[in-house]
């Protein structure tokens, strides 16, 4: 919800937003048409793609930790944030400023 | 009778008594104005051991006591003037206090020598100038260390004069006072350009400043365009600055709103932000 209150600044920046989900495909859609989420929301029920990025199953619940990583145009990770806590919610704040500072 | 005589005997005895504790008394005073001969040592130390109580019983005497203490004390510096403080104040109690303090006079200059500890310290100033030339000795290890660059630049001048000869001997093989363009070559040394120590050994018939100019020094300039590759380690940064930052996994992946995605498609065209989500958003 936070981030799509933000999403027109990382497009004034020319940044794309790719979120990816661990929850079913319907539950995804199903939040995405309750908070009327505009950017792309992948889903990978697997798992295998937080695995790659180091934040998988954390609590031991089989889901994805809640974090973000920012990719240079070059393909490089630039920043990244990974949140500890369970309920942590992702920030914009954080984000921009990474995205500032490329 | 005998209860009579008894009497008599003891009543003499008595009498002799006080007549003997009266006489001694008048002899002290005398005793300590003449304490300046010899005698005063042997009096004193026997009166020594009871006074000590005395003295704090009675401040007054003390007080008299103390004015005579600083002068003991300026006396004091020479050792031997141990003796001597407690002659000089005899006679001032002497004369003031005469009467009554006349035990007290005896005992209060008895523990001044107690005192005799104050020139203990006299000693100990003398050991104070001792470290200080301590101190004097540890800035003459510096200068040691000084001299040691000293011989350092030394053997400088001895290499120098050694270059001088093996100029001419290291090329001139067979020893004619010249040096061959043959000798040049199979020291390495060719072409000999005019700055080189050889040089003057050479003719320079051409007098271009080079001797040797062979066909062999002219491939030489060739490996110098090979310089040319440089442009190789150009491509060396770029992946210099990719090792700073590791590269994002990439992935393929569908989305709820219909069309896959793929992360390496936006490489070159737009950074991204990939947010994984934990059911709470």
């Amino acid at each position: 919800m936070e981030l799509q209150n933000n999403y027109q600044e990382f497009q004034s920046r020319g940044v794309e937003v790719l979120a990816i989900s661990t929850d079913s495909l319907e539950d995804t859609a199903g939040i995405i048409a309750q908070i009327g989420i505009e950017f792309p929301v992948l889903y990978n029920t697997e798992g295998d793609v937080p695995r790659a990025y180091g934040v998988f199953n954390h609590f031991g619940d089989g889901l994805a930790t809640g974090s973000a990583f920012l990719v240079d145009l070059d393909g490089s990770l630039a920043w990244s944030r990974i949140y500890s806590g369970v309920y942590d919610l992702i920030t914009s704040a954080d984000i921009l400023a990474a995205v500032d500072a490329l | 009778m005998r209860v009579g005589i008894i009497a008599l005997v003891a009543l003499a005895v008595v009498l002799a008594a006080c007549g003997d504790t009266v006489e001694p008394a008048e002899p002290a005073i005398e005793a300590a104005p003449t304490a300046t001969a010899t005698p005063p040592p042997a009096p004193t130390d026997t009166p020594a051991p009871p006074p000590p109580a005395p003295t704090p019983t009675s401040p007054p005497t003390p007080t008299a006591a103390a004015a005579p203490t600083p002068v003991a004390v300026a006396a004091a510096p020479t050792p031997t003037a141990v003796p001597e403080p407690t002659s000089t104040p005899a006679p001032e109690p002497t004369s003031t206090p005469a009467p009554t303090p006349t035990p007290a006079p005896a005992p209060t200059f008895t523990p001044q020598p107690t005192p005799t500890t104050a020139p203990a310290p006299t000693p100990t100033p003398a050991p104070q100038p001792t470290p200080t030339p301590q101190p004097t000795p540890t800035p003459a290890p510096q200068p040691t260390p000084t001299p040691q660059p000293t011989p350092t630049p030394a053997p400088d001048p001895t290499p120098t004069p050694t270059p001088e000869p093996t100029a001419l001997d290291l090329y001139d093989d067979d020893g004619n006072g010249r040096i061959s363009c043959a000798e040049a070559r199979a020291h390495g040394i060719a072409p000999v350009r005019s700055d080189h120590p050889a040089y003057e050994y050479m003719t320079d018939r051409d007098g271009d400043g080079v001797v040797c100019e062979t066909a062999a020094s002219t491939p030489t300039p060739e490996p110098t365009p090979t310089p040319e590759p440089t442009p190789t380690p150009q491509p060396t940064p770029t992946p210099t600055s990719a090792p700073a930052r590791p590269a994002a996994v990439d992935f393929s992946l569908p989305s709820a709103q219909g069309p896959q995605y793929t992360l390496s498609s936006f490489q070159g065209q737009q950074p991204v932000v990939v947010v994984f989500y934990r059911a709470f958003w």
